[in-house]
C-alpha cells in the first residue's frame, strides 16, 4: 500500500494497510467504524438479526482475507457494500432461503395502489427497516437487489439463479405487499 | 404515487441509516481471524517440512552419488601408479639413489593411506585392502630392501647415513605402522565413531492402523469420544450420524520424517503424515435419511518421536519409541445418495503413542523398518470417526530410511 489510493481518505489508507499486514487494531477500529453502516443492510436481506450477525462477521473476514486485492479503483466503501452483498447472497443460497421462491410466483397479485404520500413520507428508517424484514424471503431478496444495490432483472436473476421473468414477478409481488403494509399504517 | 418516487424516498431514508451492533460479531471475528492466522502458519510450517524433506531426498541422491564416485576413482589408481613402479624398482638392482627414491615412494604410498583415513570410506577402504593384497609382498621386500642397504651404508659412511635419516621425518613419524596396521585402525576407529557418524536419516513411512470388531479388547478400551457429529455443510445444512454400528475403513498414512541422534542410542524424529480415514453410516441430512452416507476425512499432521535403540549395529536396530502427534482435519467430504458436499472442521487432533520397532539396512544408507505401535488419540470434538469411536488405536508402520 506503498501509492497513495486515489478514492480513500487517509484514515481508511492506514486502516487498510494496518489490515493487510494483520494487525488486530487495525482490524478491530475498521470493524468500528463500518459495522454499523453495514448492518442494517445484511438485516435487510434476512429475517432475524441473529442471521445478519451471521452475514456481517462473515462479510469482515472476507474483507480482510481480500483487502490486498483493493487497488482503490473505486470507492472503497462501496468495494466493502459488494462484498456484503455477495456475502448475504452466499448466506441465502447456503441455506435455502429462496427455496419456495416459484412457488409464491403462482399467488396472483393483488393491483392496488399507495393511499397517500405523506404516510410514506412520514415513514422513519427503523419502521421502513422493520417492514423490508417481515416481507417474505424472495420479494425482499429481489426488492433489496433492485432497489437499494440498483442491479437489474438480468443481474438478479444471475446471482439467484432464477429467471428474469420470476425476479419481475417477485419484485412487483413485494411492491403489492409492501403498498399494503403502508396502507395499514395510515389506517 | 409511481414505483421511481417510492424507490427514491426508501433509498434516501435508508442511506444514512445505522446501527450498532455488540461486541459479540467482533468476539466471533477476532476468533475467527486467530484461528485463520493459526492455520496459515501450521500450513507454511508443514509445507516447509515438507520442502526441506524433499530437497533433503534430492540433495541424498543427486550430490552424494557424484561425490562418492569421484572419490573411488581419484584415491586408489594413485595408489596402484605408485605400487607399480615399487614393482619395478624393486625386480632390477638398486643404486643407494634409487633406493632412497623407493623409500620416498614407500613414504608417498603410506601418505596416500593415511589421506583414505580421512575418507573412512568403507568402499574405498574394501578396494585399497583389493589393491593393496596383490602388492603387500613387494612392499615387504622393499622395506627389507631398503633397511638392508641403509644399515650397509651406515656402516661404511657414517655422515651419509645421517643425512638419509635427517632425509626422512615422515618415516620416523611413522615407522611402525604398516598398510595392514592401517587397516586394522580404521576398522577399530569406524567401529568407535559409529554413533558420531550416519545418525541423521530420512524416512518414507506408511502406516495402517487398527479396525477393532465389536467386543473386542481395543473396541473396549475405555469409552468413545463424544464427536462433533453434526456440522453446517455449505449447501447442505446439517448432516447428522444415527447409525448405531457406523462402518470404519483401515485407516491409512503416509509421511515423511526426519530422525537424528540426540545421544548415544537416543534418536529424536520428527516429520509431517497425511492420514485418510473413511466412516460410513446411516446419517440425516436436513432431517431426510441418507442410507450409506460416506464420511472421508483428510488430515495432516506433526508426528514427534523419542527412540531408544537396544541394539544399534550396522545392520540391525530394534527400539522402543515414545511420542506425540498434532493433526489438522484439512478436508471432509460427505457423499449421500446422489449429493456431495464438505464440511470445515475446527480444532485439532492431539494423540500420542508409544512402540517398539525394528530397522535393518541392505545396504550402507538404505533400509527398511517396521514400528508396530499403540496410539490414543484424545478427544478433541472431531467427526466422527476410527479415532473418536476407538481412541486406542494400534498401528503397524512400515517404512523406508535412508541415512544422510
Amino acid at each position: 500500500m506503498e501509492e497513495q489510493l486515489k478514492n480513500i481518505s487517509v484514515e481508511d489508507e492506514g486502516l487498510i494497510a494496518g489490515c493487510v499486514k494483520n494487525d488486530r487494531r487495525a482490524q478491530r477500529k475498521l470493524y468500528e467504524k463500518y459495522a454499523s453502516r453495514f448492518f442494517p443492510l445484511c438485516v435487510r436481506y434476512v429475517s432475524s438479526r441473529e442471521q445478519a450477525k451471521d452475514i456481517l462477521q462473515d462479510g469482515f473476514i472476507t474483507v480482510f482475507d481480500k483487502l490486498h486485492t483493493y487497488k482503490g479503483d473505486g470507492s472503497f466503501e462501496g468495494w466493502m457494500r459488494r462484498i456484503f452483498i455477495n456475502t448475504a447472497l452466499m448466506y441465502i443460497r447456503r441455506n435455502d432461503i429462496l427455496k419456495h421462491t416459484d412457488e409464491i410466483d403462482e399467488v396472483p397479485i393483488k393491483v392496488g395502489g399507495y393511499e397517500s404520500f405523506d404516510v410514506v413520507d412520514s415513514l422513519d428508517a427503523k419502521q421502513i427497516m422493520q417492514m423490508i424484514g417481515e416481507m417474505p424471503d424472495g420479494f425482499r431478496t429481489v426488492f433489496n437487489l433492485f432497489v437499494f444495490e440498483g442491479f437489474s432483472h438480468s443481474e438478479i436473476s444471475k446471482e439467484l439463479g432464477i429467471t428474469e421473468g420470476s425476479s419481475r414477478s417477485q419484485l412487483s409481488r413485494g411492491r403489492v405487499w409492501l403498498q399494503e403494509k403502508i396502507n395499514n399504517l395510515s389506517k | 404515487m409511481i414505483n421511481k418516487d417510492l424507490d427514491e424516498i426508501l433509498r434516501e431514508k435508508l442511506e444514512m441509516y445505522s446501527e450498532s451492533v455488540g461486541d459479540d460479531v467482533w468476539t466471533g471475528i477476532e476468533s475467527r481471524l486467530n484461528k485463520a492466522h493459526r492455520a496459515k502458519i501450521i500450513r507454511r510450517v508443514s509445507l516447509s517440512a515438507i520442502a526441506v524433506a524433499a530437497s533433503l531426498l534430492v540433495g541424498l541422491f543427486v550430490f552424494r552419488d557424484s561425490q562418492d564416485g569421484s572419490s573411488r576413482i581419484s584415491e586408489p589408481s594413485s595408489i596402484a601408479e605408485v605400487v607399480d613402479q615399487t614393482k619395478t624398482d624393486v625386480a632390477g638392482e638398486s643404486s643407494v639413489k634409487d633406493v632412497i627414491s623407493m623409500t620416498e615412494q614407500i613414504k608417498n604410498l603410506r601418505s596416500s593411506v593415511a589421506m583414505l583415513e580421512v575418507e573412512k570410506s568403507k568402499e574405498s577402504k574394501e578396494q585399497l585392502k583389493g589393491t593393496i593384497g596383490q602388492t603387500d609382498n613387494n612392499e615387504e621386500a622393499v622395506v627389507a630392501v631398503v633397511e638392508e642397504v641403509v644399515e650397509k651404508i651406515a656402516v661404511k659412511e657414517q655422515t651419509p647415513v645421517k643425512e638419509t635419516e635427517t632425509v626422512e621425518p615422515p618415516v620416523q613419524e611413522q615407522p611402525e605402522i604398516s598398510i595392514d596396521r592401517y587397516i586394522a585402525q580404521l576398522d577399530k576407529e569406524e567401529a568407535q565413531s559409529k554413533h558420531s557418524r550416519h545418525t541423521s536419516s530420512l524416512a518414507i513411512t506408511s502406516n495402517i492402523s487398527s479396525v477393532a470388531s465389536e467386543g473386542s479388547f481395543i473396541a473396549d478400551f475405555g469409552p468413545a469420544h463424544s464427536s462433533s457429529q453434526t456440522g453446517e455443510v455449505a449447501g447442505s445444512g446439517i448432516i447428522e450420524p444415527v447409525s448405531e454400528t457406523p462402518k470404519y475403513f483401515v485407516p491409512i498414512s503416509l509421511g515423511l520424517q526426519f530422525k537424528t541422534s540426540l545421544y548415544k542410542n537416543l534418536y529424536l524424529g520428527a516429520g509431517v503424515r497425511y492420514s485418510y480415514l473413511v466412516t460410513q453410516y446411516d446419517a440425516l441430512v436436513d432431517k431426510e435419511l441418507f442410507k450409506g452416507t460416506y464420511n472421508q476425512l483428510h488430515y495432516v499432521g506433526i508426528p514427534v518421536s523419542l527412540y531408544y535403540n537396544f541394539v544399534n549395529t550396522d545392520r540391525l536396530g530394534v527400539y522402543a519409541s515414545l511420542g506425540g502427534a498434532i493433526d489438522k482435519c484439512v478436508s471432509s467430504r460427505y457423499v449421500y445418495g446422489s449429493h456431495v458436499s464438505h464440511e470445515k472442521v475446527k480444532g485439532l487432533q492431539y494423540s500420542v503413542n508409544i512402540g517398539i520397532g525394528v530397522e535393518y539396512w541392505f545396504v550402507k544408507r538404505f533400509g527398511i523398518y517396521f514400528d508396530p505401535s499403540i496410539s490414543y488419540y484424545f478427544d478433541n470434538s472431531q467427526p466422527l470417526c476410527i479415532r473418536t469411536s476407538q481412541p486406542l488405536q494400534i498401528n503397524a508402520e512400515l517404512g523406508f530410511r535412508f541415512k544422510i
